[in-house]
């Protein structure tokens, strides 16, 4: 994971490459919203969590 | 079979009702005819229907009477529903609150609404109000504008499930089916103050209705009281093998162990978490639920989820799958969803997918950590959000970010949880508390919230319409 901040030009860049056109009244608000959902994963530490399974199970259990 | 009956129908329990059913008390056909004429009165102020479907209700409803004079003793056996429109209904519209679906007819129909109607032998009444897509909140120029709270109609009803919350908090059905892929069931049940559950994912089937993030979204009931969400619960939980993420597990009848004495459960708390984004007043709700399960002889535990924080990862998951869900239709048909909406699904498309993986990895972590949590207690506790529904205006500003939630977590996790009423703002409006469990043990949820409900008055109260 990049450990910069995502910015408006960040989202600008990404949209540029993907050919995905974002509104320029929505920039500013998405590039923060995108900020808050990734903010918590550049905390982790990269060497335990690739050895994290990425899928999910459910079971039912009582301890 | 005509009634006779002086109880106030609109606000029936789906058991007082089975049991007048059955005591030839109270017909389903009058029954249903009043539903609808409640409907036809209510729904241009409530906006909660997007279609009734009168001459179907009044069919099923004559093959229920039919069948009970016949002995048939189904628990939901002409019980008046209606669902979100995102749930597939063959032959009738569905439009998943979105002008890009505005005249779709599907050709296949929801399980969860089968089970309901074709095997519990529910009435089916119509189609309710959704947030377009399950997403975002629709403005009053929207093709389909947005259901008001029934409380207050200046405020929402909580979305996206809002037309399912409303009509079930109005008394325009005894029950409905919502979806949540970050609160969207729990949200509207706590905004109109009725009992809304979260299944365990793979609990119910999500077979034909719309997706937003399959790997989040739930499909689940929503009625007045635990009991009722209980009695639904047992028609629509069922391994479904149409739903790749169905769960082969035991289900059950889930009203066996509903009254049974919490004396001795151990409730974990998670009061680091919602004490600094609740408001005094939810808070002080909050602070008196706690009492009464104390009283109820239940041990009150403070417990915290060490990585919380990650719990934003919902965002990164969720957009990254609308979007790759939405993408052909945002290609060819994009003028026909509105700004705000089209832009965040877009915004979708635009992590990495070592984002989308990493927030897969901490989903995980999450979960594993309220797992742990449950090797010590039955039961978590919060409130569902940080107060009551706030108004159109506020909402139209940031519906997203414009109040405390506390929903998204057993998304990410997959643990059932339910919203329950426990107080009103002093404007009004009702607060839910969350009550969440392990996976597939939605029995000790509905025994837990119904222990409360029997202390309690909040889930008797109702608007004044």
């Amino acid at each position: 994971m990049t450990s910069e901040t995502f910015t408006v030009e960040t989202l600008k860049a990404r949209a540029e490459l993907a050919g995905i056109t974002i509104d320029e009244e929505y920039l500013e608000d998405l590039a923060s919203t995108m900020e808050k959902a990734l903010a918590p994963l550049r905390k982790l530490d990269p060497e335990i969590l690739k050895w994290v399974e990425p899928a999910l199970t459910f079971d039912a259990f009582k301890p | 079979m005509s009634s006779t009956l002086s109880v106030d129908l609109a606000y029936l329990s789906i058991s007082e009702t089975g049991k007048l059913f059955r005591q030839r008390e109270l017909s389903p056909v009058d029954l249903t005819q009043y539903h609808l004429d409640r409907i036809n009165q209510l729904n241009p102020k409530l906006r909660a229907f997007i279609t009734v479907t009168d001459e179907l209700a009044l069919q099923q409803a004559k093959e229920a009477e039919e069948a009970i004079y016949q002995g048939d003793t189904r628990p939901l056996l002409g019980i008046p529903f209606a669902h979100k429109d995102i749930y597939m209904t063959e032959g009738i519209l569905t439009t998943a609150g979105s002008a890009v679906y505005a005249d779709y007819i599907p050709d296949k129909t929801a399980t969860t609404v089968s089970q309901l109607h074709d095997q519990g032998g529910a009435v089916f009444v119509g189609k309710l109000s959704t947030h377009e897509f399950a997403s975002g909140i629709s403005t009053e120029d929207h093709p389909f504008p947005p259901a008001r709270n029934p409380w207050n109609l200046d405020h929402i009803p909580g979305g996206s499930s809002s037309g399912s919350g409303t009509s079930v908090a109005a008394g325009l059905v005894m029950g409905a089916l919502g979806t949540d892929t970050g609160g969207s069931i729990r949200h509207p049940g706590s905004a109109c103050g009725i009992a809304a559950l979260k299944p365990t994912y793979g609990r119910c089937s999500r077979y034909g209705v719309f997706d937003l993030s399959w790997s989040l979204d739930h499909t689940g009931p929503m009625a007045r009281s635990c009991e009722d969400v209980a009695l639904m619960l047992g028609a629509i939980a069922a391994y479904d093998p149409k739903d790749p993420a169905s769960a082969n597990v035991p289900t059950g009848d889930y009203t066996t162990h509903l009254k049974q004495d919490i004396k001795g459960m151990k409730l974990g708390v998670l009061r680091s978490w919602y004490e600094p984004s609740t408001t005094p007043e939810a808070l002080s709700a909050m602070n008196e639920v706690i009492k009464t399960y104390l009283e109820l002889g239940a041990e009150i535990v403070d417990v915290e989820v060490p990585s919380i924080s990650l719990a934003s990862i919902q965002g990164v998951i969720s957009r990254s799958e609308a979007y790759s869900y939405h993408a052909d239709n945002l290609k060819k048909k994009r003028d026909l969803y509105p700004g705000w909406l089209r832009n965040s699904i877009l915004s979708g498309g635009l992590y990495t997918a070592e984002e989308y993986i990493t927030a897969q990895r901490a989903r995980q972590i999450l979960k594993l950590e309220v797992d742990n949590l449950f090797k010590d207690v039955d039961v978590l506790l919060s409130p569902t959000r940080g107060d009551s529904a706030m108004t159109f205006e506020q909402a139209y500003i940031n519906y997203q970010s414009a109040q405390a939630s506390f929903t998204r977590l057993y998304n990410i996790t997959g643990h059932p949880a339910i919203s329950i009423p426990c107080g009103f703002s002093s404007s009004g409006l009702p607060f839910g508390l969350q009550i969440a469990g392990r996976p597939f043990d939605e029995a000790t949820v509905l025994q837990v919230g119904y222990a409360y409900e029997k202390s309690t008055e909040w889930h008797k109260l109702h608007p004044s319409l």
